[in-house]
């Protein structure tokens, strides 16, 4: 499953660029925020690599792309405009834009009230699709704690989805 | 296995990490206990609703065509400056012909208008300083409205 990590920053920043951006862009909505957020973090990487080489390229990445995104959140928060939804790909059957726009702007309300652990293992487990074993590793945390945050992190984003969308939306 | 065995798989059974013999006894647990099953149903649909955000793919990396452009400038633009170079050598030849500057008759200037505090090189150097201060086309058209203006 792992491949060795590179250590050069143009190949962390082949390997790892669609993700980074990937992880910004659910949390942000925009195209342009998400390239900035993406921008910002091998930026500091390049920084980080000339101190001291993150173990884990990956999990390193996903954590300051993740902060760097609630940061631009709290700071965009009050002057909220319509997201770029022309690069959101539409099928039939998809939700429409604005809707998830909507579901999008509260997830990432309801992760940003997440502590960082149960943040990086709901991301990582949901969007990257990691076991739990491997987030433990990852994070250095126990397993049966990795699985506590998953939990608890699911909860917090259920519970904030009911009160907008109604209970009936999460089958209760 | 009692209950609490059974819920304590929640974890396993959202992250779809169960085998499928314990898939199965989570399941069959789940018709016997509405309360949990809605919980479980809840949380489900929250993951549905969060992997349901879509991401944009490749052409998002794609180089927008403005900016296409924009990264090409030095073509066109080399090419602008090589005509007005062209031109401004032709206007050289012209003045070395004529003996002075050629009015818009085509007539050599008289004498009296010859204006030898303003030789002929600084208006073109005023133009290269500003041209090289503005690479991009709207500096270049800036540097040519400056040309205008000082050569009128």
């Amino acid at each position: 499953m792992t491949l060795p990590q590179p250590t050069d920053p143009g190949a962390v920043f082949e390997r790892h660029r669609r993700e980074v951006y990937g992880w910004a862009y659910r949390l942000l909505g925009r195209h342009h925020d998400a390239l900035d957020a993406a921008q910002d973090v091998f930026l500091r990487w390049l920084a980080q690599s000339r101190r001291t080489l993150p173990e884990n390229p990956r999990g390193w990445l996903r954590q300051v792309t993740i902060n760097r995104a609630i940061d631009l959140l709290r700071r965009r928060r009050e002057s909220r405009s319509a997201v770029d939804v022309s690069l959101v790909p539409s099928t039939s059957g998809d939700r429409d834009a604005a809707e998830q726009e909507e579901l999008r702007c509260d997830v990432a309300a309801a992760t940003e009230t997440l502590t960082d652990a149960q943040r990086i293992v709901l991301i990582a487990k949901v969007y990257d699709g990691m076991t739990f074993a491997e987030i433990a590793a990852e994070s250095g945390l126990a397993v049966p704690t990795v699985k506590t945050h998953y939990l608890r992190a699911l909860r917090a984003v259920r519970d904030r989805l009911a009160r907008r969308w109604g209970p009936e939306r999460n089958g209760s | 296995m009692n209950a609490d065995d059974i819920k304590g798989m929640l974890a396993e059974y959202l992250g779809d990490e169960l085998s499928p013999e314990d898939r199965r006894r989570f399941e069959e647990y789940l018709d016997t206990d509405r309360e949990f099953a809605a919980e479980v149903a809840s949380l489900r649909c929250t993951l549905d609703d969060m992997r349901s955000l879509k991401v944009p793919g490749e052409g998002a990396f794609a180089v927008p065509p403005r900016a296409a452009e924009r990264r090409s400038w030095p073509v066109p633009v080399l090419r602008y400056a090589a005509v007005i170079l062209l031109a401004f050598a032709a206007g050289f030849l012209a003045r070395g012909w004529s003996g002075g500057e050629v009015g818009s008759s085509g007539a050599p200037p008289a004498i009296a208008d010859f204006r030898p505090e303003q030789p002929p090189a600084g208006w073109q150097m005023r133009f290269a300083t500003a041209y090289v201060k503005n690479t991009s086309k709207s500096g270049l058209a800036r540097s040519l409205v400056s040309l205008a203006q000082a050569t009128r």
